[in-house]
């Protein structure tokens, strides 16, 4: 795979990097500090708060010593390996270099991400995800490019040994080609999560579509979400089965003996929440009902999480750290064979590989999770 | 395709079809058999049907939604139940008296078919989704209960869903309905308004107590069946919707 155009948003050097981090850290530190300090004459309501927040800053000063650590010790081997009179020694500190900084890295990714998790109140690890796509801007051009992502996503599905089924189809109507409007793939497997939630957004693309005569360039777009899977258990807590009304599609005269319907569509209506969800796609009327009540789940809780995150960005100075609701993510150059990311404005050139098996779409993802974590810490310290 | 079903449904049938064949030989054959006019159902060889899978062979009836949807209603209410002993008339594929004694704690379920063929593809279909178990608790009886006399005093649920379609609307029925399936299973004989079954049931539930009976009935009949259970003296009498179309009522019950 060949990259190209390689650039970072914001270029951000080693140390400006750990300065923040650093700064991030000592202000939990002295948060959890000034907690432990206080005194007992605290009412229940308070004190639980209270211990509940120590426990999210539990890990921190552990993971800080370590870093701190490792921070010397890789200077003591950099002083070393330059200033060290003796060549045996000095030849050992330079060999050492590379382990220690590599110590530093791995610190520095854990203290990271307990600062993050300590400032995230749900974290999530769902047992899969659901990728819904549907078409856009750009009519049946847009539904062929539906399933083009959509054997792109099944293809990288595969080649994370993860399983994945369709869920559902919607069609497109009067249209021969098979173009789908709208599909929902369940992919199943640890770390579909943190791999595919960044694909949620608007997918841009620019070709020549096949029904075009004239060999224009059109631009069309879908757009793409991603919900966390449900697991029964949990579904219950969700919504509560009185908000929930169910329906039977498509009334026909007298029904009964008289008629022999093939389709069994059904449609939930999550009353409070104006949700509505169709499933058609087999011919079991109790299959389609589970998918239907599955896929409400899943909308159900991405709704709370991410009026969860409205909520928790109101409350703070600065709106940077969040790329949930980018508009355009991502964008995807046939003639130039060249898929640029947005959000990080990175692109990569090699089309073919990424349609067919994906290939490329974790290099991304490396980079959009680093680029987050950098904009939550530096969301974090505005606050501060 | 397309043209026949509307490109939704097409799709559909089409994925249906091919996820029922094991070569792409048997698919083209099928589709083939599909676009002239044979049901669905059919074709593939089965229909789902709450939990089970009833196989479905010409000309029995094929298991439809509306019949799916209360048998479904009927489950739910009595899941709690045990000794149930249960009896399903015109059971037709099976469908009803097997989702029933695959769903619930029966102590017997009875099913009856006056027709050779329905008998022998209702036993198939208890053999393919029973338990041992519940095998042993199945029994399917061949008569005709409009000629034979029957006694139904053992039974606490009874669920019947016989032919009531009316000789005119019989000549209105889509081919797929009238070509393919059990004239027999569909057809009403008797008087016009298609209710032959109706009033042999009453009569022979005439003396009985302590039991539910499940009847399915045609868009226009509940109200006329609900007189005939009234004028009999039955006091207690439910109905419930079609969910399909809420202007019509689908099941009669009679609380006895």
């Amino acid at each position: 795979m060949r990259l190209s155009l390689c650039r970072w948003a914001r270029p951000l050097s080693a140390n400006t990097r750990h300065d923040k981090l650093l700064k991030l850290a000592n202000k939990y530190l002295d948060e959890r500090l000034s907690l432990v300090e206080k005194s007992s004459d605290l009412d229940n309501k308070t004190l639980a708060v209270r211990s509940r927040r120590l426990k999210e800053l539990d890990t921190l000063p552990d993971l800080y010593s370590s870093y701190q650590q490792s921070m010397d010790t890789l200077h003591t081997t950099e002083k070393m390996a330059s200033d060290e009179p003796d060549d045996i020694l000095r030849e050992m500190a330079a060999a050492e270099m590379e382990e220690c900084s590599a110590v530093l890295q791995s610190n520095y990714n854990s203290l990271t991400e307990a600062i993050l998790a300590s400032n995230a109140h749900s974290q999530l690890s769902p047992k899969g995800i659901l990728l819904e796509l549907k078409a856009g801007v750009g009519g049946s051009e847009s539904a062929l490019f539906v399933q083009d992502m959509l054997k792109m996503y099944t293809a990288f599905s595969d080649s994370q040994r993860w399983s994945s089924s369709l869920l559902s189809t919607t069609y497109v109507n009067n249209e021969v080609s098979g173009a789908i409007k709208e599909a929902i793939l369940e992919i199943k497997g640890t770390d579909t999560w943190p791999l595919l939630r960044f694909e949620k957004g608007v997918h841009r693309v620019q070709r020549v579509p096949l029904t075009e005569t004239q060999g224009r360039v059109h631009t069309s777009t879908i757009g793409v979400l991603v919900m966390p899977v449900v697991d029964k258990m949990a579904e219950k807590a969700l919504y509560d089965e009185k908000d929930v009304r169910l329906e039977v599609m498509r009334a026909r005269g007298a029904g009964g003996q008289h008629v022999n319907k093939t389709e069994s569509a059904v449609r939930l209506t999550h009353i409070p929440t104006g949700i509505q969800v169709s499933m058609q796609d087999t011919r079991s009327q109790q299959q389609n009902r589970q998918r239907a009540y599955q896929v409400l789940s899943s909308r159900l809780l991405s709704k709370r999480m991410q009026d969860e995150i409205d909520e928790r960005k109101k409350g703070r100075i600065s709106q940077i750290g969040n790329m949930d609701r980018s508009d355009k993510i991502r964008t995807y150059n046939y003639p130039q064979s060249r898929i640029t990311d947005h959000r990080v404005n990175l692109s990569l050139s090699d089309l073919q590989s990424f349609f067919e098996s994906g290939v490329g779409l974790s290099w991304f993802v490396d980079h959009l999770k680093t680029a987050e974590q950098d904009a939550l810490l530096d969301s974090l310290l505005a606050d501060a | 395709m397309v043209d026949s079903f509307g490109s939704a449904d097409a799709y559909n049938e089409i994925r249906w079809v091919r996820q029922s064949c094991r070569s792409g030989k048997e698919a083209v054959f099928k589709l083939g058999q599909r676009l002239s006019g044979k049901p669905l159902q059919f074709v593939i060889g089965n229909q789902p049907f709450n939990s089970a899978v009833i196989q479905c062979i010409p000309p029995t009836l094929i298991p439809r939604q509306e019949t799916e949807f209360w048998v479904d209603k009927l489950i739910a209410r009595f899941c709690d139940n045990r000794q149930l002993r249960v009896l399903d008339l015109c059971t037709g594929s099976g469908c009803i008296g097997v989702s029933i004694a695959k769903e619930l704690h029966c102590d017997s379920v009875v099913v009856v078919d006056s027709s050779p063929k329905a008998c022998k593809l209702a036993t198939i279909n208890a053999r393919n989704n029973l338990t041992k178990e519940q095998l042993e608790r199945f029994e399917v009886k061949q008569m005709d209960i409009l000629s034979e006399s029957i006694d139904l005093s053992s039974y606490n649920v009874i669920t019947i869903n016989p032919p009531y379609i009316t000789q005119r609307d019989y000549k209105t029925l889509h081919s797929e309905v009238r070509d393919w399936e059990d004239k027999d299973a569909l057809l009403a004989g008797g008087d016009e308004y298609g209710l032959v079954f109706y009033k042999r049931m009453i009569y022979l539930l005439k003396d009985a107590f302590n039991k539910q009976v499940w009847m399915e009935v045609g868009y226009n009949q509940a109200q006329l069946v609900v007189k005939l259970a009234k004028q009999s003296g039955v006091a207690n009498v439910e109905l419930i919707e079609d969910p399909f179309n809420d202007r019509i009522n689908r099941v009669v019950i009679l609380h006895l």
